[in-house]
This record gives structure tokens, sequence and C-alpha cells, in this order.
């Protein structure tokens, strides 16, 4: 089938009533989730994976897609006008998008963040359709020491653009590889680091361990002080931006979607990486980069188009390598593997029924979420204010319901709740959590591919080097941690040599 | 913050300690085929060093003074509030199965409500009562969770 067909046969599927229900139902949820801080969508996801179980695969991964790149809609409206994100990739939205509102101009703000991110979005489809085919035939190549080597980038890639200490980032991601390890060992049938406990023979499960890093963890830190949030007084009026409005964004949502989707296609990057490179760079090109974090259009058009443009550009490794670049990738990963469906090359040739229909399915979600984020923008407002008093008792009992419905096992439960206090610790401590959450996903495939590569070799470690993909991997992979390294003790070195 | 990098340090270390004496008594076997304890012993070498180099990154050079000066729990933290809900979330996972979803979920919410951020009484009861309503119905109706019936009520 040519590219027309399978786009043809893939809003075939993406318009039947049921898809379309659990499309509108995951950008509902996306929004939601997005507007009320507390809870990101990897929490909501993995909450609504078991629920996911008993559909059939195309409207689950719909409604779990939606969840991600509603998310990204729904987080400017709190940046914008509470100047509290609702999700991480809306962060650097508050810096111009709250000002602007402070302005009087909160309308213009949160339609040209709905517009940046509907353009963005709709744009990185046609991005995800063209690359991932094209990808998939590259990937047949692939034999364990490549699939080892492109995992080992992605886990490097997420600790070099870790925010805080490098070392830390790094502590974490084997801690995660560690967590992996955990249960029978597939190739020889050893019990690995069980301590006894049959439960955790078959491994530790995903979902309890991210609804406890990120669900939990995330209220316990959010008990610690009261949170008082200030609205602003002015009306949202004029939604729809003015023409030099227009003009001065229209290049910050292109420059956006272009950055935004290969910072999401390559591993370990995502939505939050690309809204801040994408604020620089806006700043970089800018004629008045002074007046960036007073209030300037541009400064939110861009990093809302490119968290967009990531979120949907995170799916391209994740069909046609079968890696998952980020946590909430790592989920849905997660969740075809559930539903017997093995992501990789062979995805879009063995499913094309559900790879077009998702992709279909994100052009109508798109529409939807435009409709959802401007003519019905007073309903969020709404939400917003549902006190956090009111929000962190349902938020916990989400998190409880999702883990006890995995295995309808008390022990998920205590599991997360371990994680929980893990996660809060982690986050006090200044770790962050997704290094370890992609380590664990990618550990094992990471540990299969790298034993059989040995005894492919004859047990020899020239096998990743060997081979061209491969080599070019490994050696990116270390360049990255050296320079990262460099960086990182550069940034130090004043305070070393005081 | 440096005292907490040298805490945190230790344990890593004795982490990677341990797993690496685990990992040797899994067998490590060949390069050819490497054993169930390979890979672990990888990761717990790497971990070791990169404890090694928090806990130098923590007493080497006068970074450490800046470090040391950034608090990570302040005054302010609320702890009672953090360790009432973790207390009512271990006791939520002890009786949920002994006394069912319904009952057990009810009191949860309702001492969330009302003890963890003050509430009025009838919120407190009204919102709990609508939150294990409709999260039953949703999850135990409409998605066919299996939710705990409670062992105790077998007896009456």
């Amino acid at each position: 089938m040519g590219i027309f067909e399978n786009i043809l046969h893939g809003f075939q599927v993406g318009l039947e009533p049921i898809n379309l229900l659990f499309c509108f139902i995951g950008a509902l949820i996306g929004t939601l989730v997005g507007v009320l801080p507390g809870i990101g969508p990897a929490a909501a996801i993995a909450l609504l994976l078991p629920a996911t179980f008993k559909l059939s695969p195309t409207p689950a991964i719909i409604m779990l897609a939606g969840i991600y790149y509603g998310a990204a809609y729904g987080g400017s409206t709190t940046s914008i006008l509470i100047n509290i994100p609702g999700e991480a990739s809306s962060v650097v939205t508050c810096l111009d998008g709250h000002k602007m509102a402070l302005k009087g101009k909160a309308g213009p703000a949160l339609g040209i963040s709905a517009i940046g991110s509907f353009i963005a979005g709709t744009l990185a489809v046609i991005g995800l359709m063209i690359a991932s085919p094209t990808l998939a035939k590259v990937a047949l190549k692939f034999g364990p020491p490549e699939y080892f080597s492109v995992m080992l980038v992605g886990l490097t890639i997420l600790t070099y653009l870790a925010r805080g200490s490098l070392i830390k980032a790094l502590i974490m991601g084997l801690f995660g590889l560690f967590l992996s390890q955990i249960g029978i060992d597939s190739i020889t049938g050893k019990f690995r680091f069980t301590f006894g406990v049959m439960r955790l023979s078959d491994g530790i499960d995903l979902v309890p361990m991210v609804m406890g890093l990120f669900g939990i963890s995330e209220v316990l830190l959010n008990l610690e002080k009261e949170i008082k949030i200030e609205f602003i007084k002015t009306k949202i009026k004029d939604l729809f931006p003015n023409l030099d409005e227009w003009k001065r964004s229209l290049k910050a949502i292109i420059r956006g979607t272009i950055l935004g989707f290969f910072l999401g296609v390559l591993p370990g990057g995502g939505a939050i990486i690309a809204s801040f490179a994408s604020y620089g760079l806006e700043k970089r090109v800018s004629r008045y980069p002074e007046k960036f974090g007073t209030g300037v259009i541009e400064g939110v058009a861009g990093p809302e188009s490119a968290n967009n443009a990531a979120s949907v550009g995170a799916f391209v490794p994740l069909l046609t390598l079968g890696i998952p670049s980020n946590v909430v990738m790592a989920l849905i990963f997660g969740a075809l593997l559930i539903h017997g469906i093995q992501p990789g090359p062979f995805l879009i040739s063995e499913h094309p029924k559900l790879f077009w229909g998702v992709i279909s399915s994100m052009y109508i979600g798109n529409i939807m979420l435009l409709i959802l984020n401007l003519p019905m923008i007073w309903i969020w407002v709404q939400v917003m204010r549902v006190p956090y008093k009111i929000l962190f008792p349902l938020i916990l009992l989400f998190c409880l319901i999702g883990s006890y419905s995995i295995n309808n096992s008390i022990f998920d439960i205590i599991l997360m709740l371990f994680f929980g206090i893990l996660g809060y610790l982690f986050r006090k401590l200044e770790y962050e959590p997704a290094p370890l959450v992609l380590a664990f996903v990618l550990g094992k495939l990471m540990e299969k591919a790298f034993r059989q590569s040995l005894s492919m070799s004859g047990g020899s470690f020239s096998i990743f080097f060997d081979r061209p993909i491969s080599a070019i991997c490994i050696v990116a992979a270390l360049i990255l941690l050296i320079t990262s390294f460099i960086f990182y003790y550069k940034k130090r070195k004043p305070s070393l040599l005081e | 913050m440096r005292k907490y990098n040298l805490i945190s340090g230790v344990i890593w270390l004795i982490l990677a300690i341990f797993l690496c004496l685990e990992s040797l008594r899994l067998g490590i076997g060949k390069f050819q085929f490497p054993d169930a304890g390979f890979f672990p012993l990888l990761t717990a070498i790497f971990m070791g060093l990169f404890s090694v180099f928090l806990l130098l990154e923590a007493t080497i050079g006068n970074n450490q003074k800046k470090e040391a000066k950034i608090a990570v729990w302040s005054a302010e933290t609320r702890w009672k509030k953090i360790i009432l809900t973790l207390l009512a979330l271990v006791i939520y996972s002890i009786v949920l199965e002994k006394i069912g979803y319904l009952l057990s979920t009810f009191v949860l919410m309702l001492f969330l409500f009302k003890t963890i951020e003050p509430q009025k009484w009838s919120v407190a009861v009204l919102g709990a009562i609508i939150t294990v309503l409709l999260s039953y119905l949703v999850f135990n109706v409409w998605l066919k969770t299996q939710f705990p019936v409670g062992e105790l009520w077998e007896y009456f």
C-alpha cells in the first residue's frame, strides 16, 4: 500500500466511533492532568493502563497517546493564568505567558499556545508519518549489538540532559538497571535479588513504580507546604491573536515545531527539553532578547509548539525501533506488550491498523484539543479553582486503585508506597527519577541484547565496534559522556579552585 | 545538601558492594556465555565508581561550603501531614482485603479530607461518599476491576 492508501486506511480506523470516543477521552484526560498540578501524564497513563486491558489495542493506545499529547496542551493554561506549570514541559511558558496575563493579555497567550500546539502537533504527525516507515526499514538491519548501542545512547542522552548533578543522574540510571534485574533471569532461570520474596520472581511492575515515583512523591512534596494559588483578576478575552502577534509567533511556531520534533525523536529527549531549547533559540534569534521574560509572545509560541511536536516525535523510536525515549513512552511500550504487540520495526507491517489508526487519531485528537482548549477554556479555568486539599486525596486514591488493579494484589500497593517514599527522598535530594524509570524499562532489553551480542561474537567486545551503526552509537555515547563530564566539572571549577 | 550527598553516597556504595557480592554468588560465567551475575556485576561496578565520585564531590573542594548552605528540609516542612498520610496509606493497604474496598476507602477518604487538610464535617463526609461510590462505579462496575469485598463480611 502507498502512503496515501495507508493514511486513508488510518482515517477509516481513527474515525470508527469507538476510536473517536477513546481519542476524546484521552484528549480530555490529557488536558485535565495538564491543568491540574500534582498529577502528570506518566501517573495518569500508569493509572489507566489496567483499564485498557479489556479494550482492543487500537483504542487503548489511541487513548494513552491522547493523554500524552493532551497534557502538553493543558499544561500551558496553568502556567499562563496562575504561574504554576501543570506540566514540567510548560515550566518555561510561565516566564512570558504569565507576564502576558499580568499585562491583560491572557487571551492571546492562551490562544497562541493552543494554536501553536495545534500547528506543531499536526506538522509533527506528518513528520511521524514520513519518518517512521523509513526508520523501520533501517531498523530491520539491526541486530542485538545495534539495539544495545542505541539503547545505551538513549540512556546517555537522558543523563546528559539531566538538570541537576550528572553523577546523580548516572547513579539513578544504574539503580534503574539494577531494579530491572530483579526476578528470574530469562536465560539461566536463576532467581536474582528476590531475597526469597516469591512476588518478586516476576520482577517489579512498572505501574506501581511510576505511580509511586511520580504520583505519591508529588503529593508528599505538595503536602510539605501550604499551596496558595493566586488567580489573575483580568478577564480572558481576545483569544485569537492580532495580526502583529501572529507575525511574531508564526516563525517561532515553525522553529519550535522542527526543533521539538527532532528532540522528541532523540532517545532520551522529550517535551521538557524541547520547550527549554526552543525558548533559548527564540531568545537567541530575537531582535529584542532583553525583553524575554517580560511577556513576549514568541516566548510562549515557540516552547508550546516545541513541547507538542516533541510529544509526537517521541513515538518515532518507540514505533520503529521498539525503544521508548521517555517515561511516558515506556508506559505505552508496556501497554503494547500487554496487548501482545512487540513494538519495533515489524510493528508497521504486522499491525498496520494500529499504527495508521493511532497516527490518524493524532490529527483528530489535535482538532479535539483545539476545541477543548480555546472555546472551552472557561471550563478549565474553573477546574483550576478546585483546591488542592480536595484534589490530593483523589490523586492518592487513583494511585492506590491503579496499583492494585494490575494484579489485584496488595503487594503492588506496598511496592508503590515504597517507591513513593523513595521518590520523595530522591526529589528532595535532587536525584531525578526519569533516568531510573527509563533504565528500568530498557534494562531487560539491554541485558538481553548485550548477552546475545557476546554469544554471537564468541565473547569478543569488538562486535560492538565492528558493526558501523553500533560503533557510531557507542562512540556517540562515549563522546556524550566525556563531554558532559567536562562541562559538568568546568561548571563547578570556580568553586573547586576557590 | 552536602551532608545528604555524603549519606546518599555511602548508601549507594554499600548497595554497589552488596550487588557485586551477590553477582559473584550468582556466577558471572564467561564472556562467551555470560551468566546471571555478569550484567549485574557491571552495573554494580559502575554504581560503585559513581558513588565514590559523589563522595569525593561532597568532600573535596570548597563547593561543599555552597552546597552545605542549601537546606533540604525547611523549618516550615509539615512533617506531621506527610507522616500521617503515609501511615494512613500503610494501614489502608493492610485492611483493604480484610474489610473490603467500600468501607476501607470511605474511612481513608474521610481521614484525608478531615485530618490532613481539615474541612467541614459535611464536606468531608460528602466528599468521601461521592469519591468511594464514583470510583466503585467507574472501576469496579464499568471497568471490571475486582475490588476486594472484605474477608470479614464472610462471617456475617
